[in-house]
């Protein structure tokens, strides 16, 4: 069981880092986006994505994308991602954007949620 | 009493047992506990009762605000920020108070020549007279603060930051209490006070072997030249004009006086605040209720900056450092609400407060920091003064370290994020100056170390003084009136001690 999990997982997270997840598709499957992403504009979202793939391209790499999908998609995932955020300023894995300090977590989350909301 | 010096005749002579020169926050309240021992007083101000353009422009000078490698021309920033008449420039200051916190009279290793020759449990008794004299409650709480500060921000939860406790008081000359104007006048009208204005001392004459003050030389706009003679005296002119006079005295000791280990002018220090446009500026997963103590607007209570702990300092080998908050901003819109939404999610927090602030960064001794003379002069022949104030690569590197761990200590304990850019070489252009000059008579038990001893007489003079922040050996990050006051007191005990065995 736990391997057919995985496995759906890594498909997931494989679709949503090549951008072909539709998006009832992704919010059906992830209900992370659904309670993080509630109430925020959309096109808000999409102009922090612009800035961070202009001045932090690394963190909007395919790969961390599909890892914080994966977690978007467990019914855990805010305890989880709570949990990267916390390690992302334990260990300075900060990035700056409009000259805010956000952490790795927090910046690739708004990629993430940007592709299912 | 008030006697204005311009009418008394010429060559006439001051006698009192304390001259004192410049009546400002220091010279008053010493005047006044120095006449309350027994001793007669003469106070020499330059001024007025009230400021004047002709006084005011004996203060000008050349004044930089350097480093990283940057540098600026602080223009009339040495008229600006200061008052010469009676009251000084507590005529304009703002009242915030707060003592000097136990570590910063202590020696850092990690900084040189930090630490002073007292410490502050010898400080406490005398920070509570200035207290009773500005009409303030004590700083007598844990770690010299104030008890039941509220941690608003961190809730005692970050070892790395504190609340660190200031006050307020209405004893200051914008304030329409009247109480500084009251001050002023039990100086004035204190029997054994004789206040001379418009007496502007332009040498210190020693005797001839220079161990001794001989007399003051004083002058008026008018050209009448007076001499003051006391059996001990005080210079009390401000962390500038202190430095000034004594190298301006030069003609037995070429360096000046008290410059027998050349630190006379140097490691001048102050303060500045650190801000750009609308940041820095916080996100605090906090209620504005919580967050009421860090308000810095009203007046009739304590507020708290969050400054870095003791233990910060040491882990980290740091320096002070402060963020005052400011009023909360209008609610972010857009992009930035919906990075702050997010944020308050993932601390799973309903609190958001927007706020300004702006940073404080300690200026720690540094030797090329430095008042000096110039060749130009004043109206009554006084040589003018540069002053090169410079931090070093510790200090400025030191605020992008401490934001960067502040920044750290917010998210992880997901009580907020932080907002604010700036370049090692930009800070000093982002800096904008209090009116605390400090250092550059600095405080030492070893003549080699500086130029006052403990007690603040000048090494090496015995009846000769200096009262104010001048004599600070280190800075700290609070503002300085109520320590140099404090500092006074002291210097009056030791003075009323002195003259009594002396008699």
């Amino acid at each position: 069981m736990s391997s057919v999990m995985l496995d759906r997982r890594r498909v997931l997270a494989a679709l949503f880092a090549l951008g072909v997840a539709s998006t009832p598709l992704a919010r059906a499957a992830a209900p992370g986006c659904a309670s993080l992403a509630d109430g925020i504009d959309p096109a808000a979202l999409r102009e922090l994505v612009t800035q961070l793939e202009s001045s932090s391209p690394q963190l909007a790499s395919a790969e961390t994308i599909g890892v914080l999908q994966n977690e978007l998609s467990r019914p855990d995932a805010l305890v989880r991602i709570q949990q990267r955020v916390t390690q992302d300023y334990e260990r300075d894995r900060i990035v700056r954007l409009q000259d805010w300090r956000v952490s790795h977590t927090e910046a690739a989350l708004y990629i993430a949620l940007s592709r299912c909301t | 009493m008030l006697i204005d010096a311009e009418q008394l005749e010429d060559h006439s002579r001051i006698d009192a047992d304390v001259v004192i020169v410049g009546g400002g926050v220091a010279g008053l309240s010493l005047a006044r506990q120095i006449a309350d021992s027994g001793h007669d007083v003469a106070v020499l101000e330059s001024g007025g009762e009230k400021p004047a353009d002709r006084t005011q422009a004996l203060y000008k000078g050349r004044m930089t605000l350097s480093g990283a490698g940057a540098s600026r021309d602080l223009g009339d920033y040495l008229t600006s920020s200061r008052v010469r008449c009676l009251g000084g420039s507590g005529n304009v200051w703002g009242g915030k108070c707060g003592p000097l916190d136990p570590m910063d009279f202590e020696r850092r290793a990690w900084i040189p020549y930090s630490g002073w020759p007292l410490d502050r449990r010898q400080m406490q008794p005398h920070y509570d007279r200035a207290c009773a004299l500005l009409g303030m409650e004590r700083f007598d709480g844990p770690n010299g603060g104030i008890g039941g500060i509220p941690d608003g921000v961190f809730s005692g939860r970050s070892k790395l930051f504190t609340p660190r406790p200031r006050r307020y008081t209405n004893y200051t000359g914008l304030s329409a209490s009247g109480n500084y104007d009251r001050f002023k006048r039990a100086a004035v009208d204190h029997p054994r006070v004789r206040n001379y204005l418009h007496a502007n001392v332009t040498r210190i004459a020693l005797a001839g072997n220079g161990r001794s003050v001989d007399a003051l030389k004083v002058q008026c706009f008018n050209g009448r030249q007076l001499t003051a003679r006391g059996r001990s005296y005080v210079l009390a002119t401000g962390g500038i004009e202190n430095v000034r006079l004594l190298l301006a005295s030069n003609d037995v000791h070429r360096q000046g006086i008290g410059n027998h280990s050349d630190w006379l002018g140097r490691a001048f220090a102050g303060h500045s605040t650190i801000s750009r446009e609308t940041t820095p500026a916080f996100l605090l997963l906090r209620s504005r209720e919580a967050l009421t103590a860090y308000d810095n607007g009203p007046r009739d209570r304590a507020h708290v900056v969050l400054g870095a702990s003791d233990e910060a300092q040491r882990q980290l080998q740091g320096v002070n450092f402060t963020t005052t908050l400011g009023r909360p901003v209008q609610e972010a819109t857009g992009s930035t609400r919906a990075l702050q939404t997010l944020a308050a999610r993932l601390a799973s927090s309903t609190q958001r407060t927007h706020v300004d602030a702006f940073f404080m960064l300690e200026q720690t001794p540094n030797r090329s920091s430095r008042v000096s003379l110039v060749e130009e002069r004043d109206e009554l022949g006084l040589p003018r003064v540069q002053v090169e104030m410079r931090y070093n690569d510790l200090e400025l590197d030191w605020l992008e370290r401490m934001v960067g761990t502040l920044t750290r200590e917010l998210g992880r304990l997901g009580v907020g994020r932080t907002q604010w850019s700036a370049k090692r070489d930009e800070v000093v252009s982002l800096m904008s100056l209090s009116r605390h000059h400090m250092g550059a008579t600095r405080m030492a038990v070893a003549p080699g170390d500086g130029v006052v001893d403990q007690n603040c007489r000048v090494h090496g003079l015995g009846t000769l003084y200096v009262a104010g922040s001048s004599v600070f050996p280190t800075s700290g990050i609070v503002n300085p009136t109520l320590t140099l006051l404090a500092l006074a007191f002291r210097l009056g005990d030791h003075l009323a001690t002195t003259l009594k065995a002396a008699a």
